[in-house]
């Protein structure tokens, strides 16, 4: 920080073009800055990942704040997900007499598309906001100094359980959540909308392949590490008192939203 | 703190996880596991537009595989499918034109109106199996709404070049002109028409006053003719009145002879009577031997009297075991016996129709070479067929007679008779449980039968008829190989009369005569 601080010496003896372009380079140098900062947690994060003692015992407790605490937000939206698609999607293809292809396609979307990105979304929600919270408020309260001067690497104790449980937890939720948006879709479509079970099923056996399951839960996985990454960056980087934490929050679960539709774009390319 | 513990809680979402997953996999995918066993195969198609990796391929619409790959190999698409390995698809017989007859034929078929295709395979029957690698000998090109379009592109051509013509001739002013000639032509032919009518009114009216006194004349005839009839009526009269007398003279010299003629049908009719009551006596033995009464019923039926058989003959076995040391002094005592002659015979018999087999264990007592006491046990897949009307009692519709068929596969009982002639021998008794009349003929030194049998007069509308070859392997096997006098292989037909069960089969047996069984018996170690 201090170099950017020299950066500005004399503000009141410069010209507005000046300014505009001054501050066009501070905001790229600051830029560059957090980038190399996520960068560098990220790398950290990594060898600290390998680097004994394993803290299985902070994994587990992470591990029930992501998977435990999201499954009942996840079924919830997972079912009312899966019930409007099929219902949108018997609607529309009713219009040219092909409803029995509501169960598939909503299976394929929901499996492919649907269940990865708003499985992450619900989880940047409610999981790297509580992350970023948790971090940051130690961050301010200089808790994190405290264990780095009790020689406890706080990216080791904090970050890695965080997101390896996250990473591990996804695929579930999500494979949780294509379940239950297909159980919905049939609730919706054989139940109220009327199409015919035999095809509705018969569609989904010859549409689905089991790649098609597998693609989604590996976009899951890595959607995981992206949301809770962000969330601890953003905490683990908080300053400014309890104001701070709140940005970090917020800036927390944008970035994580924003980065997962994104990222599933690419990820899409690449999978399939 | 909640109850649970955070490894459980972990642990749970874990489980949960993992069936769900294992779940849908095996429930909403229904490729799972199918890649174990496939054949990958190639075709060549002019135009792959429509199809795609992962396209359906279709036996008789049913989906047996799907498109691997399509690639452009030259000027034609590659298209790789992998089929099911259990559907087995055949080469065929290649012909001139690069057409393989009765091959593998797959052909491009549109799957709905959207335009999406999928791929119509019909395995062929006749040529090498197709293997992993190879191609699909036959390739329909054009299918579906395209070929229709290109068909129908055709025929809007033909339909094109006839309206040109005809618009050629009809159009234009020409055309018009020509059309208007017509009509003028045709106005001016029904003018002579009738101006031909107007001048020649008069004679026509004489054509017709013609006509009339020719009617009348023909009328006159007919009256004449009235009179005359029933004079020639009464002159016929005579002449069969005298045919009668004639006929009347002639009956009574034939008279005595169509008499005994008539004696001789009666005679023919009560013999036939006999014949019945006979039969119907027969019916009746087997119905009870059927339900176990009588004696010969019960010897059949009961089980006690067949184990005190048995333990007769594993008595008589022993005795006789015993008794083999003695033979030959016995020799002498056995000469009165010993012209009783035993045949034993065993066949199994493959019903290719019913596509079962069929077993007939024979006995056969031979006191004399001119008769014979036949008696079998026949297991046969048929079984007996037993019709019963029974009345049932439902409250509704009041009581209803219903009529009851069953089929038992049982074993039945041969019992017969028979009376031989040199290449010939006639039978009666019973036939698998009902009464019955046979017939052999007998060539070649006993080696050639044909047996014909025919029973069971009331199971159908018609009686069974069965007919039988035994070819004995001794005919064509030197004289000194006696072993082959025991062999024999059988053919026949079942029952061509009655089409319902109608039958034909082959089998193999073998006899044994009583020489046979008598060194076997020597031969048998004492227990």
């Amino acid at each position: 920080m201090t170099e950017l601080v020299s950066l500005q010496e004399n503000p009141q003896n410069k010209s507005g073009i000046v300014q505009i372009v001054e501050h066009l380079g501070e905001t790229f140098v600051r830029f560059t800055e957090s980038f190399g900062n996520f960068i560098l947690l990220f790398y950290q994060m990594i060898l600290a990942t390998f680097r004994p003692p394993y803290r299985f015992r902070q994994l587990l407790i992470s591990m029930e704040f992501v998977g435990w605490g999201s499954l009942f937000i996840i079924i919830l939206t997972g079912f009312f997900a899966g019930a409007i698609l099929a219902y949108q999607c018997a609607y529309a293809f009713g219009m040219f007499g092909a409803q029995a292809l509501t169960g598939s396609t909503v299976a394929l979307a929901l499996c492919r598309e649907m269940s990865p990105v708003l499985a992450a979304i619900m989880v940047a929600g409610r999981a790297s906001s509580g992350m970023a919270t948790v971090l940051g408020t130690m961050r301010v309260t200089e808790q994190i100094d405290a264990m780095k001067t009790m020689a406890v690497d706080p990216v080791q104790y904090l970050i890695v359980p965080r997101v390896w449980a996250t990473v591990i937890m996804m695929p579930i939720l999500c494979a949780v959540f294509d379940f239950v948006g297909i159980v919905a879709s049939y609730v919706v479509g054989v139940g109220f909308s009327g199409v015919d079970f035999g095809s509705f099923d018969a569609m989904i056996d010859t549409m689905l392949i089991p790649f098609d399951i597998f693609g989604g839960l590996i976009k899951a996985a890595i959607f995981g590490l992206i949301v809770s990454f962000i969330g601890c960056y953003k905490g683990f980087y908080a300053s400014g008192g309890a104001k701070g934490v709140g940005e970090a929050t917020t800036d927390a679960v944008v970035y994580a939203s924003v980065t997962v539709l994104i990222l599933d774009y690419f990820l899409t390319m690449i999978i399939w | 703190m909640s109850k649970f513990s955070t490894p459980f809680k972990v642990g749970f979402v874990i489980i949960v996880g993992i069936i769900v997953l294992i779940v849908m996999i095996i429930r909403f995918s229904a490729n799972w596991g199918q890649d174990n066993g496939i054949v990958e195969l190639h075709a060549y198609f002019d135009d792959a537009t429509g199809l795609a990796v992962r396209s359906k391929v279709q036996v008789a619409g049913i989906q047996v595989g799907e498109v691997t790959s399509i690639k452009l190999d030259g000027q034609r698409a590659l298209v790789t499918l992998k089929v099911r390995e259990d559907i087995e698809l055949y080469e065929g017989i290649k012909e001139d034109d690069d057409f393989y007859r009765n091959g593998a034929t797959v052909s491009k078929k549109l799957s709905g109106i959207l335009g999406d295709y999928h791929l119509e395979l019909t395995p062929g029957i006749e040529g090498k199996q197709l293997k992993s690698g190879d191609s699909i000998p036959n390739v329909i090109q054009a299918g579906g709404a395209e070929a229709l379009l290109n068909d129908a592109g055709k025929i809007m051509k033909d339909v094109s070049v006839v309206t040109e013509n005809l618009s050629n001739v009809l159009g234009g002013k020409e055309g018009e002109q020509k059309l208007s000639d017509l009509l003028t032509d045709l106005n001016d032919t029904m003018k002579n028409v009738k101006g031909i009518t107007e001048d020649n009114a008069e004679k026509i009216a004489a054509i017709i006053s013609y006509v009339e006194v020719i009617t009348e004349n023909a009328a006159n005839i007919s009256e004449t003719g009235n009179k005359e009839i029933p004079r020639l009526v009464n002159e016929l009269n005579g002449v069969l009145a005298e045919l009668k007398d004639t006929m009347r003279v002639v009956k009574n010299g034939v008279g005595d002879t169509l008499d005994s003629t008539q004696g001789g049908i009666e005679q023919l009719r009560a013999s036939i009577d006999k014949l019945d009551q006979t039969l119907s006596h027969i019916e009746t033995i087997a119905q009870n031997v059927e339900n176990g009464e009588g004696t010969v019923g019960k010897l059949l039926k009961d089980d006690a009297i067949a184990n005190e058989a048995q333990a007769l003959l594993s008595e008589t076995r022993t005795l006789i075991k015993s008794g083999t040391e003695t033979v030959d002094g016995a020799n002498s005592l056995l000469k009165p016996i010993s012209t009783l002659d035993v045949d034993i015979s065993l066949r199994g018999d493959y019903l290719v129709n019913t596509n079962a087999f069929k077993v007939d264990f024979g006995v056969k007592l031979i006191p004399s070479p001119d008769k014979y006491y036949a008696l079998g046990l026949v297991m046969d897949p048929h079984g007996t067929t037993s019709t019963k009307t029974v009345l049932t009692d439902s409250s509704a519709t009041g009581p209803v007679h219903e009529t009851i068929t069953t089929n038992n596969d049982s074993v039945k009982f041969n019992l017969q008779y028979g009376v031989r002639w040199k290449w010939f021998s006639g039978r009666f008794g019973i036939i698998e449980n009902t009464g019955g009349l046979g017939g052999d003929v007998i060539l070649f030194d006993d080696n050639w039968r044909f047996n014909f049998d025919l029973f069971a007069f009331n199971d159908n509308e018609y009686p069974r008829l069965r007919g039988t070859t035994l070819l004995y392997l001794s005919l064509f096997m030197p004289e000194s190989w006696t072993w082959a006098k025991t062999f024999y292989i059988s053919a026949g037909f079942d029952d061509p009369i009655n089409t319902k069960i109608f039958d034909y089969f082959v089998g193999l047996g073998f006899r044994f005569s009583d020489n046979d069984i008598k060194s076997i018996m020597s031969i048998v170690p004492k227990p």
